[in-house]
């Protein structure tokens, strides 16, 4: 039976890995400061690290996963064109989103020790309302507008134009995403910045 | 001289809710309800100057604020209000060893831990050497840390926060781990400290260190500034208060071991050559402690004995009747016994006197307080070094 959606394996596997960099980064990152509490509370540096090492190192993760990703698509048979290289961009934005995101938790999980258990609810939520395993045309057009204000959405259909169409979309759209990552993370982290010097008693 | 580090008016309060509160679900659920706090003022108008160059010691009781008070001063907690004014470098740790893993190697763990204290790649490579020769872990490198001994990982600890390059290093009880050779290394250190100009600051259970070191001291107590200024002062009046405060929380009561016991040792007294009572003797002088004792049935060949230690916990000595040849035959009535220290040999310091009375072959007890009974011997001696001052002889040929 041919597949509706061409490449559907590429189609899937890459919305899965951005999806799964984004879910642990978060989740592990929220956690990070509790983590390395041994740390906080004896020694000075700059909190922000601590998220910014949990973030990265998930980042490494998913460079990983990409390198795989690039041998099952050549694999598939899908070529691999010059506009690869605007993925990169996406691959910064995604990992200021998730970054913003973290710093956000991080902050709010220092009251609520419980937030991981509903983070991991949200997640769950998110990962039916981004199209990952099927495609933005089965959802009414009325509703894409609601669709495309999940940044993750963005990146992932924007880089599946990219490796699947080898197309890369309109510069609008672009900026729409960069503003949304630089707003998510600029929030995110001016949120830790006002709890940073408290961090180490919230502890 | 130039001031390095100066705190005015620096208080911290910590708030401590009556009802835990720390999930989305119970603040939820709480809206309606008021919340109650407490506030424990953790440290409350504390100001401090200090010089370049100074050796500072902090003493208190756990919970006095010693270790809140360096934390601010390190920068990981912020004060509530209050001005803090820093005029060098700090090494922003308070215990050494931070973040080493057991799994990875001495080398791993030297990158790991001074990176964490700041150091760069280049610093941490010019100083490797010097690190592992101090710690004297060189054969040992690609040992993990776990099957390190904790006096070698203390060690290295060391080794590595000594070439975290500062003006300011604040030490949190370094001592509580460490052999005598690392401990006598640590001194070493300091006393480099010292010629360089660094300035310490020393937060110790032993008052021994800080007199040692420290030509300063502050005594926290509840988080408010008791008293400062020279250590030796500040230390004796450490010891006055722990002495009060164990008088008045250990009411003179029976150990309930001993209730049924023929011989009960009811109270110390300590008097000075002269016969006058008195806690605190000279170097030289004599030490008589008079111990009372009551009792219900007669009893043959008890064996009263005493034991000595410093207020570190050093175990100086510890006579008893039998051992001092002193054999009693029978007690047959309440009376006391007194036990002559002449002359008293114990060097300047605080001391505490357990008292016992055994049967005997020495293995039952009739009566046993320990530590209960302390006094003091004052710095009489210009150079005092060691623990007692040993009646010896010179004699030179040649």
């Amino acid at each position: 039976m041919q597949s509706p959606i061409p490449n559907y394996p590429v189609y899937l596997l890459l919305g899965i890995i951005l999806w799964t960099f984004f879910s642990e980064a978060t989740l592990i990152g929220m956690n990070s400061l509790l983590a390395k509490r041994d740390l906080i509370t004896k020694i000075y540096f700059p909190r922000s690290i601590i998220i910014f090492a949990s973030t990265l190192s998930s980042l490494i993760t998913l460079l990983l996963n990409l390198v795989i990703f690039l041998v099952f698509m050549l694999v598939s048979g899908l070529p691999l064109h010059a506009e690869a290289f605007f993925f990169i961009i996406y691959i910064i934005e995604l990992y200021m989103v998730a970054t913003g995101i973290t710093f956000l938790l991080a902050s709010l999980y220092l009251h609520f020790r419980d937030l991981q258990h509903i983070w991991e609810i949200l997640l769950q939520i998110g990962f039916w309302l981004t199209p990952i395993i099927y495609t933005v045309s089965i959802v009414p057009f009325k509703y894409h507008r609601y669709i495309f204000l999940n940044p993750l959405a963005r990146i992932i259909e924007y880089s599946r134009d990219i490796f699947i169409n080898h197309h890369i979309p309109d510069l609008s759209l672009n900026l729409v995403l960069l503003a949304m990552s630089v707003v998510i993370f600029v929030f995110g982290y001016t949120i830790f910045k006002s709890q940073a010097a408290k961090v180490a008693e919230k502890l | 001289m130039e001031k390095i580090l100066t705190l005015s008016n620096v208080s911290k309060t910590f708030i401590l809710p009556h009802e835990k509160r720390d999930t989305l679900k119970e603040s939820f659920l709480g809206l309606l309800k008021k919340r109650t706090y407490e506030r424990f003022k953790a440290l409350e108008n504390i100001s401090l100057s200090l010089q370049k160059g100074d050796f500072i010691g902090i003493v208190g009781k756990n919970g006095s604020g010693k270790s809140t008070l360096l934390k601010i001063i390190a920068g990981i907690y912020q004060p509530d209000t209050g001005k803090m004014n820093i005029d060098g470098t700090i090494a922003p740790f308070l215990e050494l060893g931070i973040g080493f893993q057991p799994e990875l190697t001495a080398r791993e763990n030297i990158r790991l831990n001074a990176t964490l204290l700041g150091l760069s790649k280049k610093e941490i490579a010019q100083k490797f050497d010097a690190i592992v020769r101090f710690a004297e872990v060189e054969k040992f490198l690609d040992l993990k840390m776990k099957n390190y001994s904790s006096g070698m990982q203390a060690r290295l600890a060391f080794a590595i926060a000594k070439e975290a390059d500062s003006d300011i290093y604040l030490c949190d009880e370094v001592f509580a781990v460490g052999d005598e050779a690392f401990q006598q290394k640590c001194i070493e250190v300091f006393e480099q400290w010292k010629k360089q100009g660094k300035t310490l600051i020393l937060v110790s259970h032993n008052p021994g260190f800080i007199t040692q070191f420290c030509s300063k001291a502050i005594l926290l107590e509840k988080g408010k500034i008791a008293t400062s200024g020279d250590a030796e002062t500040v230390i004796d009046e450490y010891h006055r208060r722990i002495h009060l405060e164990s008088e008045q929380n250990s009411p003179q009561e029976t150990h309930p071991d001993f209730i049924d016991s023929d011989i009960h040792i009811t109270d110390v007294r300590f008097f000075n050559h002269n016969g006058a009572e008195t806690d605190s003797f000279k170097t030289g002088d004599s030490i008589t402690a008079r111990i009372f004792y009551k009792i219900k049935n007669p009893v043959k060949k008890p064996v009263f004995g005493i034991a000595i230690h410093r207020d570190d916990g050093v175990h100086i000595s510890g006579p008893n009747t039998k051992t001092s040849e002193y054999p009693i035959e029978e007690v047959k009535r309440d009376g006391y016994l007194d036990c002559i220290i002449n002359p008293n040999t114990l060097l300047g310091g605080r001391y505490e006197l357990t008292v016992s009375c055994f049967d005997y072959s020495c293995t039952r007890p009739y009566d046993y307080h320990d530590k209960k009974y302390t006094f003091s011997v004052e710095r009489n001696r210009e150079n005092q070094f060691g623990l007692i001052e040993l009646p010896v002889t010179w004699r030179h040929y040649g």
